[in-house]
């Protein structure tokens, strides 16, 4: 059996974490490192007399529990500077250094640090495997879409009024959508036409919403990415790459769909075929739900 | 003159498809002349979907007038005129 770490966490928090022959986890509780009670267990039928360690504990919103393997314990190991290697209480004060300068730091990022500072310890050749792990108890980050005038204009303070109040981040998608919400909480659209001429339109700038694009082709570019499922390091730099970016960032999703027809989109002259709105968010939502594990919520007005 | 000549072009998803998107090398490509009485601005929809009569896209707007079938030729021309 090769070194392994399992963590099983219930909803309410209640937890239990089995490893064999990995370095031991880390847990930091509000920035405070602490050290949970192991069980050790021999393995039956193991000639070797093999030992698993685990443990049972209760985790709490803020909590972080950190997993790596022995190639980042082991990091730099006969250099100058770490002849034992990087070891436990080097990583220890790494993940204490990074939490008490960034106490918000995401998961993501703080596994990413921790393997970039393993592979530098190597100098830049990693001399095993160098993997991590982490896990961060935090509320939802909730992320708004909205796309589309809503079917009834009688409903457009009510959509603007949605976004002013929305508890996360907001995205608008389409112009006329934007000006209804501009309108209605009466700022400002600014577009910034410095940024690079590419396939998309510009994105522009409400004050309060965090992004604000083009509709149908920024949509139908998304779909198109979250299909591919690039590397957050890799999105394209553009408005639709820009949310793929926040929507990655999120784990609840909510799609606001305004259902009235743009009528200059019906022009049989329009060089290329304008898909239906509601169809792109639907295969958007499908996506989110089926290869990103987001919890959606799909709204039409 | 004064007061600088307004200028908007649409960034809206018909007239981007229409070819609104070259209009925004506009800034770049205005005669030296120009540079210092224009401002160029843009918006999300200049109103094409309100529009009973479609003229041909894409829009531009000088001084709040309408222009269709808008190019930077266009625009460039109809500027020297008001100058």
């Amino acid at each position: 059996m090769p070194p392994s770490s399992l963590a099983s966490i219930d909803n309410d928090g209640e937890t239990t974490i089995v490893e064999f022959d990995n370095p031991s986890f880390l847990l930091f509780r509000e920035k405070i490192n602490i050290k949970p009670q192991k069980e050790k267990v021999l393995l039956p039928n193991s000639p070797e007399h093999r030992i698993i360690r685990i443990s049972k504990l209760k985790l709490f919103k803020g909590d972080r529990i950190i997993l790596f393997s022995d190639g980042v314990n082991q990091s730099g190991i006969g250099r100058n500077e770490y002849p034992f290697g990087w070891d436990n209480d080097g990583v220890e004060e790494f993940v204490q250094g990074q939490i008490d300068v960034h106490p918000d730091i995401s998961a993501h990022d703080l596994a990413k640090c921790i393997v970039r500072q393993a592979i530098k310890n190597d100098r830049f050749i990693p001399k095993d495997d160098i993997s991590c792990a982490v896990i961060y108890l935090r509320d939802p980050r909730r992320l708004l879409i909205c796309s589309g005038p809503p079917f009834n204009n009688e409903k457009d303070e009510f959509l603007a009024s949605t976004v002013d109040n929305y508890p996360g981040k907001t995205i608008i998608c389409g112009g006329t959508t934007s000006q209804i919400i501009a309108r209605e909480l009466h700022r400002q659209i600014q577009i910034d036409l410095d940024i690079p001429i590419g396939d998309l339109p510009p994105s522009a700038k409400i004050k309060g919403v965090n992004l604000v694009t083009e509709g149908i082709l920024t949509l139908g570019a998304v779909a198109e990415i979250l299909e591919n499922n690039p590397s957050l390091d890799s999105l394209p730099d553009n408005p639709a790459g820009n949310i793929v970016k926040r929507i990655r960032e999120s784990d609840m999703i909510d799609l606001m769909v305004g259902t009235r027809i743009n009528e200059a989109h019906q022009d049989p002259s329009l060089p290329v075929e304008l898909e239906i709105r509601r169809n792109v968010i639907k295969k958007i939502a499908f996506l989110l739900e089926d290869k990103y594990l987001k919890k959606v919520r799909l709204q039409f007005i | 003159m004064d007061q600088k000549i307004i200028i908007k072009i649409c960034v809206g998803t018909y007239c981007h498809v229409m070819g609104g998107y070259k209009l925004r090398e506009l800034r770049q490509q205005l005669p030296e002349a120009l540079q210092d009485k224009v401002k160029v601005e843009a918006s999300v929809c200049l109103g094409c979907s309100t529009l009973k009569e479609k003229p041909q896209p894409p829009y531009a707007e000088i001084n709040g007038k309408l222009m269709s079938d808008a190019s930077l030729e266009k625009i460039i021309e109809e500027l020297q005129k008001i100058v």
